[in-house]
């Protein structure tokens, strides 16, 4: 599927797909492609699906449509364009294409040379060797214009080599240049980056002639760089002054440059900066030399744009990256804050829930002890505080509705007694209570979890009962396996021996799966978890499976339960339960084994080896091996 | 007198759709649960409830990929809207991609006590007019 991926703006780390055969770009909720910059109009363009392409339209925006840093009003589409919309930009990604054509049968490849194949190998050089020759000394070369044309290749392979070898900007350039030096006779050179916000020329590496003052500052004619980044054409100088296209300014002259070569970075999208050398011919100089060999020609001019072209290919390869992985990275924050204030917002809403039940309970419990207090003074209640509240008189809320109501009665129906209307009150406080005490245990749960995902911890391992632990855990949930209506089962092994694991770790991950295992049963007639301790002493591996008969996993959610926030329990799950277990039992050396037949029931497996140490054994230590208490 | 008005509270959470429960149960209001979307497309067509309260993080991963296209809550939306059953979905923040758009959008956190008097406004309405498939 075609899609856009914004690189740049407000809405960067965003990704539209594009599926329809119009799509508008603008900044109002009506676009498909939706910007949030107030450069962008509200109509901006249109994509326009042409067969296995899109064609982008400027629907006459008053800032213009840009492809590859050009004006478009309409221009078809191919993987990898770059789209400016007013500051947004958009990184274009076609269509797959067609598989590449099947040419396994129009090449035959044949054992033998048969007599209408009169060829036979003359001469054979391997890569290396090949390459090796663009290595060698040039001034062994049988003729001048080989070495010169050897030469100028030597370059380019050089410098495609050193583009191929690193990621980083300025040792990159700083290899360019000190191969241009090695090259060419200059005696300064400099290399200009554009800052991608301001757009002016950064100088990144610069470099002076061997035996030069270094610490001479190169001084750039402004006429020279403005021209090259305008026209983007290299130019070189020999005689400012013969020069009319410098007059304006006269700032070569007054510099006192000779011979310069300044040539643009050009990428594949844009311009991303200069390359300038220069040399300066001083009458001493023209003394000791013949006068020529400082001088640039045309073909460095030419090679040097060459150069230029690769290392900006280079420099655009890398920002562009950099800008990829800063995207990946920023929609990837705002997934997790996304997420984590959906959990937060459901476990808020059930705090509010509980809250409110409580508040109505409260506002029962009064209304009915001052109802009772006057009507029924033998009420059983007698002891609360406002007992003697005396606003009989005022109509009970409630008590304007009638008793018809279907399913159970209200709370506060007038024609109860007195005192069970009070424990109707307390037990509507009692269940806002248990909720907000729920939602309490969720909030510590999540910051448990969030807290063992983000830290790389090494497991605290000390000698414990794996038994007593599963013990534990199935105890602090049977009451939340109560409340759902699931029957929760534990089947230990005995013959399972106390070994070295970190029980608070594992305690998390065990609560978290046997957790998961009720809320699948939830919705089931009659739902079943049980827990099974297991040890097997041929592989001395200690498992503990947990089986529900829940609705089990779809055989394409078994490969994503454990990528993080990704959670098939609706508002329940954090996304993080199951990452956080397999973490924590992979610290341990162990993993989580998951089986699933959909409509019947899953089953994951913690299993964990046991690397026995010294002194924790299975039985009882003997003589000499307890600690001696200091 | 009329019948009681009854609720389909449909939400994957039972704690959320107890405390509803509990809630509209004090206003003489009766209930009806369901736990996904598809069971309360069945609910609504058998039962005709006289308004559905849909949680909107029944169908969809939170968060996963912002698609909410979910196809049993959306029958669930057309199957009201063929009753005239009014519907409020709750935790919706943007109508246009809900897999509901006709329904009534209730952003989370919400207040219960609104909540309740949304609810009741709105059966006050279906009271008061004789259903069209009637």
């Amino acid at each position: 599927m075609a899609s856009l991926f914004v690189i740049r703006g407000r809405d960067q780390g965003k990704r539209f797909q594009l599926e329809e055969p119009v799509h508008t770009v603008g900044r109002t909720q009506k676009s498909s492609v939706r910007l949030h910059d107030t450069e962008v109009s509200r109509a901006h363009a249109q994509l326009i699906r042409r067969g296995e392409s899109y064609v982008l339209r400027d629907l006459g925006s008053s800032n213009g449509s840009f492809v590859n840093g050009q004006p478009a009003r309409e221009r078809e589409l191919v993987s990898g364009d770059q789209l400016q919309f007013g500051r947004s930009l958009v990184l274009y990604t076609g269509f797959l294409e067609e598989p590449l054509e099947n040419i396994d049968d129009k090449v035959n490849i044949v054992a033998r040379t048969d007599n209408s194949d009169g060829s036979r190998i003359v001469a054979s050089v391997s890569p290396s060797e090949g390459s090796d020759w663009l290595l060698t000394d040039v001034s062994s070369s049988s003729s001048p214009w080989l070495a010169r044309a050897r030469s100028n290749l030597q370059i380019m392979y050089r410098t495609a080599l050193a583009v191929s070898h690193t990621m980083d900007i300025d040792q990159l350039l700083a290899r360019i240049m000190e191969m241009i030096f090695e090259w060419v006779d200059a005696d300064r050179g400099c290399i200009m980056l554009k800052d991608a916000e301001t757009d002016r020329l950064v100088p990144k590496v610069r470099r002076h002639r061997r035996g030069l003052r270094s610490d001479e500052k190169i001084t750039i004619s402004k006429t020279i760089l403005d021209y090259v980044v305008e026209h983007n054409e290299g130019v070189l100088t020999s005689d400012a002054r013969d020069d009319e296209r410098w007059d304006p300014a006269q700032s070569i002259v007054k510099l006192g440059v000779r011979e310069a070569i300044c040539v643009p970075m050009q990428g594949r999208y844009h311009v991303v900066g200069v390359i300038y050398i220069d040399t300066s011919i001083t009458p001493q100089r023209m003394l000791t030399s013949d006068g020529k060999a400082d001088q640039f020609t045309e073909e460095h001019l030419r090679l040097m744009i060459a150069i230029a072209h690769q290392a900006a290919l280079a420099v655009e390869d890398t920002s562009y990256y950099k800008a990829m992985v800063q995207a990946e990275r920023l929609a990837a924050v705002g997934q997790t804050i996304a997420s984590l204030s959906h959990h937060i917002k459901n476990i808020l809403q059930g705090v509010r829930g509980g809250s409110y039940l409580i508040e109505l309970g409260l506002g029962d419990y009064d209304n009915g002890n001052s109802n009772g207090d006057n009507s029924r003074p033998d009420q059983s209640n007698t002891d609360q505080s406002n007992a003697d509240q005396s606003n009989a008189g005022e109509a009970n809320a409630d008590e304007s509705d009638d008793s018809e109501a279907q399913d159970g009665q209200s709370e506060a129906d007038p024609t109860e007694q007195p005192g069970a209307r009070a424990d109707k009150a307390v037990e509507t406080i009692r269940k806002g209570w248990g909720i907000v005490e729920r939602n309490q245990e969720r909030i510590s749960s999540l910051v448990m979890d969030m807290l063992t995902f983000s830290k790389e911890r090494e497991p605290e391992p000390v000698s414990s009962d794996w038994n007593d632990l599963a013990t534990e855990v199935v105890e602090l949930l049977q009451v939340r396996a109560k409340e759902s209506g699931v029957e929760l089962l534990l089947e230990l092994d005995r013959a399972v021996p106390a070994f070295l694991f970190d029980p608070e770790a594992m305690h998390r991950a065990i609560l978290n799966i046997v957790g998961n295992a009720i809320d699948a049963c939830e919705e089931c007639e009659a739902g079943r978890v049980t827990v099974r301790s297991h040890y097997s002493a041929d592989e001395d591996v200690v498992r503990l499976v947990i089986e529900d008969n829940g609705p089990g996993i779809a055989p394409d959610d078994l490969d994503v339960i454990f990528n993080v926030f990704v959670s098939r329990k609706g508002g329940r799950g954090t996304g993080l339960g199951l990452p956080v277990s397999r973490k924590i039992l992979e610290e341990h050396g162990g993993q989580i084994l998951v089986e699933s037949q959909p409509g019947k029931g899953s089953q994951f497996t913690l299993e964990l080896p046991i690397n026995m140490q010294p002194g924790d054994d299975p039985q009882p230590p003997v003589g000499g091996q307890t600690l001696t208490p200091p | 007198m009329s019948l009681p008005a009854r609720v389909l509270i449909v939400d994957s959470s039972r704690e959320s759709r107890e405390i509803l429960k509990t809630l509209l149960k004090r206003q003489g209001t009766a209930t009806l649960e369901a736990a996904n979307a598809r069971r309360a497309t069945e609910l609504t067509e058998q039962e005709r409830p006289d308004l559905i309260v849909y949680d909107e993080d029944c169908g969809h991963t939170p968060a996963a990929d912002h698609t909410p296209v979910d196809a049993a809550a959306r029958d669930l939306g057309l199957a009201a809207a063929r009753s005239a059953i009014p519907i409020v979905v709750l935790g919706t923040t943007k109508r246009r991609i809900s897999p509901i758009p006709t329904g009534q959008m209730v952003a989370k956190p919400y207040h219960y006590g609104l909540l309740i008097h949304r609810i009741e406004e709105l059966l006050g309405n279906v009271r008061s007019q004789p259903r069209l498939s009637e």
